[in-house]
């Protein structure tokens, strides 16, 4: 959304939406100078890495900017792994708040912020779905429209994102199988075990798949 | 196992970052990353690959409470809430949630979304601006837009343009408020139903321009009796300053 300079008060900048900036423009356009205002573009890779470096700094603006622009995704990749949208929320703000204290130790040339930001919330969200007692609740009808079966339709949004055109494209190459499998692992965190009785298939053949499929992907995007 | 074998830490560090490497071998395996620095570079390369994948969700607003949480058990400065979420304010006549449903909204969801506005202001107020021409974009609850105001501070002027022409009630008018940031609304005065109206401020009001936000409400003809809005609140926006 684009972002203007306020009066009287900080913070320094508002938000306003894109209908808002266009009329404004229109009905001021000597007034408004393009590059004196800083358009957030979700999405935009080098935005994110500015913010998140700032929130390294303590910047508490940059990082409620950061929440804003990642929250949606974030989420419902808690939803996706979790089935539950209690535990969901509970993520969400635990990695945020890791997010927060850890920001110091992002490396840019490391690693996309975002592919950052996602294994933080990934990796609390498996480490609870392996819990014994763990167990997924059916969600809100609202929320599962967002949710579609890993074994269809994905790869659509996959391709929407600039960051993953080469994965998406990568993962349009494989045998439906491999990437089924591949999707349901990342999603679920399932064992290989746990994949075979899930698919009804010999452990063996899914372990093949998945190593293979892995490696294609590999072979795929250093290209 | 002999973790020195590259296919094989090639491997596991796939398997690692996919989710299909459990248990024991799992915390072996971090153990392991956290001390071979070549290893956790592997590890990092197949998250760049694997992660995008994240991303083939489709967004889903989280709600509100968890923003709330996160900046309560932070600690966070009130102006970083303040862009992220609604943050019910702690003192002040605009910042309860009952004042807002008293005036006849719709909805919560509604009152909450005008605490946004109010929580874009923050505490303080700056001097008069730079000086420069200020603008209101007043939208409703759907951020449809629905007027624009223009500020000219020095000249205690104030224009409304009118750009979506609603019907009125024969015994009703519109008034414009000042929202302060930390006290009540101040009004600056009735606005025609369209077209465009021209206010000129005695010097008593305006010191009011000195607002962040401005807001429209519905009122009995003349105006509100009482100094604070009586009616509905039908449309709200921030002040911008516009550079020359």
């Amino acid at each position: 959304m684009p972002v203007l300079p306020t009066a009287f008060g900080s913070p320094d900048t508002v938000s306003v939406n894109r209908e808002t900036f266009r009329l404004i423009s229109r009905y001021y356009p000597a007034k408004i100078k393009h590059n004196g205002f800083k358009i957030i573009s979700p999405t935009s890779v080098e935005d994110l890495r500015h913010l998140l470096i700032a929130t390294g700094r303590r910047d508490s603006t940059a990082f409620a900017h950061l929440y804003q622009a990642t929250k949606g995704k974030l989420f419902a990749l808690a939803l996706r792994i979790l089935r539950r949208q209690d535990m969901a929320e509970e993520i969400l703000q635990e990695s945020f708040v890791a997010i927060w204290n850890h920001a110091r130790d992002y490396a840019p040339e490391k690693s996309a912020p975002l592919t950052w930001m996602a294994t933080i919330v990934r990796n609390r969200c498996l480490d609870l779905i392996r819990r014994p007692n763990y167990e997924a609740q059916d969600l809100d009808e609202s929320v599962l429209e967002n949710i579609q079966d890993e074994a269809t339709g994905p790869l659509d949004r996959l391709l929407a994102s600039r960051d993953a055109a080469s994965l998406a494209e990568c993962m349009g190459r494989l045998e439906g199988a491999q990437r089924q499998t591949i999707m349901l692992a990342f999603f679920r965190g399932l064992t290989h075990s746990e994949l075979a009785e899930h698919l009804a298939e010999p452990l063996g053949t899914i372990k093949t798949r998945i190593r293979r499929g892995l490696m294609s992907l590999k072979d795929c995007l250093s290209r | 196992m002999n973790y020195q074998h590259p296919e094989l830490r090639d491997r596991l560090a796939a398997e690692y970052v996919l989710g299909t490497l459990h248990g024991r071998a799992r915390e072996r395996f971090e153990r392991l990353v956290r001390s071979d620095s070549t290893l956790a570079t592997v590890v990092r390369e197949w998250e760049d690959r694997l992660m995008p994948m994240a991303q083939s969700v489709e967004a889903v607003e989280p709600p509100a409470r968890v923003w709330l949480l996160i900046s309560d058990r932070l600690g966070l400065a009130p102006a970083a809430s303040a862009v992220a979420q609604p943050v019910v304010a702690r003192h002040g006549f605009w910042d309860s949630l009952a004042f807002w449903r008293g005036l006849g909204l719709a909805s919560s969801a509604v009152a909450a979304a005008l605490l946004v506005y109010l929580s874009v202001l923050t505490s303080g107020l700056k001097g008069v601006g730079g000086g420069g021409e200020l603008v209101a974009v007043l939208a409703d609850e759907k951020e449809r837009p629905a007027m624009i105001v223009s500020v000219e501070p020095r000249a205690q002027a104030i224009t409304v343009k009118v750009l979506a022409h609603a019907p009125i009630a024969a015994d009703r008018s519109y008034e414009l408020w000042a929202l302060p940031s930390g006290s009540t609304p101040k009004s600056l005065g009735l606005v025609a139903a369209s077209g465009t109206t021209h206010i000129k401020l005695d010097a008593g009001k305006a010191a009011f321009l000195a607002a962040p936000a401005m807001a429209i409400s519905l009122e009995p003809t003349g105006g509100s009796q009482t100094g604070s809005p009586t009616g509905p609140v039908l449309y709200k926006g921030a002040v911008v300053e516009l550079r020359t």
